[in-house]
């Protein structure tokens, strides 16, 4: 099935690289990687000491008043997203994606340091909150999808405007760290001891990062302004095979990035550059790049992952990445994927492990899986194409 | 009329007991150990899963869907609805976090809102879009509501539109402010495709259409989920209201067949 394009009228994030695209994609140029020692977070205590954390002074900086940090984040992404991208909030939409919202709060209520309801622990509630700090009175909705929610929740707001249930969509995605994480994924030995290496022969799991971004999207016909790209098509598909690991086969992605691609009327060989989920864990990775080679061939383009750079940011992850999609499109440069020494030995894709300028970057797909056998797959292209 | 999406079959599942299309029924109250009556054959997996999970499994087991010999059903979504998510998983696991000998993996891998929806496609097999809807008390209506447009749209062919929350009174008592005792049920909905029902030989119970609430004179009551129950079991007419979060100005039009 077709849907009727989308245009990207503004991009953020706010990673452990900075507070906005251009810090992020600043250093991630300059091959400085945003996973260290933990700061915040008790080190010693789980597989890994390092993490993707926000740094305190930024933490301190960030475009929101005091409360809960995930409330923080993600409000100073939206608040840039929307000073960058013209329209009336009064038909501006959001869909916010998180896997755990404020479970700092739920911690504290278990533990008894808060006596109330945590209130920001429900999603529907942060994205009623942030929508009215915003001032948007379009539709609000909370999308938890594990790692694909970001994406999930690109696909629903774009949905919401193929509908013309509103104006403009802001799609926000944020999680952040904390020892709940870091104990789950200790315990299922997922943790990297080091900064992840994804798609290397020697990967040894992943690095959590948190952080949160955010893109504003309208529909075609709609646009005031410059546009950054174009939502050309999305699916969501689930593996039906097990609750945490990804199907071997990567039959689920591939009929994720197939329905992409078809949404969008693309064929393979038009898309540029692959935005790989790219976790560093074996078996995703493995996954990843059977699922890749089944539908892109002899010839896909390059692929990366962006988790070396500042960590797995969750549910955030696919709307963090998108926009640094954005600016690699801009830039024309294919990020390396930082951490890779030696390319799996399973795998004949092109993995950069150096950045690559292009002549061309015109069309990209973006793909994230996750926990339940979830799969997301966007297709965007620059304006050029549109 | 081949356009036309339909309900053919519905699965609910609280603390007295369990009914649906399959009509089966049962009265487990929160003993895990008898709810495995719901299922026709030996399901040894379901004593594994949290409280959602069996929730939402024992609604989406009554209504009659049957794994594919090979693959998935690629053309099959999941619709989720959860007010509350996973709390209990996430109690649980917190309790584990800081013990000597390490967090319970076991438990962490339940601690995502979304969990019902892998238990559900993987017993299932249904490979086709999924969504988990959070939207406070109108969370399964709007996992409904977003199920008919993911059919409507052409993304799938059919939904299972899911509502579930289970809270067990351990965790509510333990959890500052909770105030829902209540929050122990699921319904399931199989929403699809009229033409998509009938090659696979499923009877409509109801016709489902989204409409502008002016050209409507019916308006429902109460609690979205248990008016749509009563229409598709006792043949009757209903128009549920748009969820709020949506903002829109429309009413999902139930029409029985009788």
């Amino acid at each position: 099935m077709n849907s009727p394009p989308c245009v990207i009228t503004a991009a953020s994030a706010v990673t452990s690289l900075g507070a906005d695209v251009e810090a992020a994609w600043s250093g991630m140029m300059r091959n400085i990687r945003g996973i260290r020692p933990m700061q915040r977070l008790p080190r010693g205590r789980y597989r890994s000491d390092v993490a993707g954390e926000i740094p305190a002074e930024l933490e301190a900086a960030l475009e929101a008043p005091p409360g809960a940090r995930v409330r923080r984040l993600a409000l100073h992404a939206a608040r840039q997203a929307l000073r960058q991208a013209p329209g009336s909030r009064d038909r501006t939409g959001l869909v916010l994606a998180t896997t755990k919202a404020d479970i700092d709060g739920l911690g504290a209520a278990l533990r008894g340091e808060i006596a109330q309801w945590p209130a920001h622990y429900d999603p529907a509630a942060l994205a009623i909150d942030l929508a009215q700090a915003l001032g948007l009175e379009g539709p609000v909705l909370a999308v938890s999808n594990a790692c694909a929610s970001g994406l999930v929740a690109v696909a629903q707001a774009a949905r919401l405007l193929r509908r013309n249930d509103a104006e403009r969509m802001l799609v926000v995605g944020v999680d952040v760290l904390h020892e709940f994480v870091l104990g789950g994924f200790s315990s299922l030995a997922a943790l990297s001891p080091d900064p992840c290496r994804p798609f290397d022969a020697n990967r040894t799991g992943l690095s959590l990062g948190e952080g949160a971004g955010a893109i504003a999207l309208c529909r075609e016909g709609s646009l005031a302004g410059t546009g950054l790209g174009v939502v050309r098509g999305w699916a969501v598909t689930n593996d039906a095979h097990h609750l945490t690991g990804p199907s071997p086969t990567g039959e689920g992605l591939q009929r994720a990035l197939r329905g992409a691609l078809a949404m969008a009327g693309m064929a393979p060989e038009a898309i540029d550059y692959i935005n790989a989920h790219g976790t560093g864990t074996a078996y995703n990775d493995a996954m990843e790049m059977k699922a890749v080679a089944a539908v892109f061939g002899e010839n896909a383009p390059p692929m990366t992952s962006m988790k070396g750079y500042f960590g797995h940011t969750l549910g955030a992850c696919g709307v963090i990445e998108l926009a640094l999609c954005l600016k690699a499109m801009e830039q024309r440069t294919i990020p390396a994927s930082m951490g890779l020494d030696s390319l799996d030995p399973g795998s004949a894709l092109r993995i950069p492990a150096e950045h690559m300028p292009v002549p061309r970057l015109d069309a990209i797909i973006s793909m994230k899986s996750g926990f339940g056998g979830v799969n997301a797959a966007v297709a965007l292209t620059g304006m050029e194409a549109a | 009329m081949s356009d036309d999406i339909v309900i053919t079959a519905w699965g609910f599942a609280d603390a007295r007991g369990f009914c649906g299309t399959r009509g089966a029924r049962g009265v487990f109250g929160q003993d895990a150990a008898q709810w495995p009556e719901a299922f026709p054959e030996a399901f040894p997996r379901f004593g594994r899963l949290d409280p959602p999970c069996k929730l939402a499994m024992v609604a989406a087991e009554l209504l009659g869907l049957k794994p594919p010999r090979d693959g998935v059903h690629a053309d099959i979504g999941v619709s989720l609805g959860t007010r509350y998510g996973c709390l209990d998983a996430d109690a649980s696991f917190f309790a584990t976090l800081w013990r000597p000998e390490g967090a319970s993996p076991a438990l962490f891998t339940y601690t995502l809102p979304s969990s019902s929806i892998a238990e559900v496609a993987i017993r299932y097999k249904l490979g086709g879009p999924n969504a988990c809807f959070l939207a406070g008390e109108e969370s399964g209506l709007t996992a409904l509501w977003e199920g008919v447009r993911l059919v409507e749209s052409g993304e799938a062919r059919a939904c299972v539109c899911l509502a579930c929350d289970g809270v067990t009174p351990g965790t509510a008592a333990k959890t500052p402010g909770f105030d829902a005792p209540d929050a122990w049920e699921a319904s399931a909905f199989l929403v699809e495709v009229s033409e998509y029902a009938r090659a696979r030989d499923r009877a409509p119970l109801a016709a489902v259409s989204i409409q502008c609430a002016s050209d409507t004179e019916t308006a429902a009551d109460g609690d979205a989920l248990s008016v749509l129950r009563a229409c598709v079991q006792g043949g009757r007419d209903a128009a549920l209201a748009c969820p709020a979060a949506l903002r829109r100005d429309e009413v999902l039009v139930v029409t029985a067949q009788r």
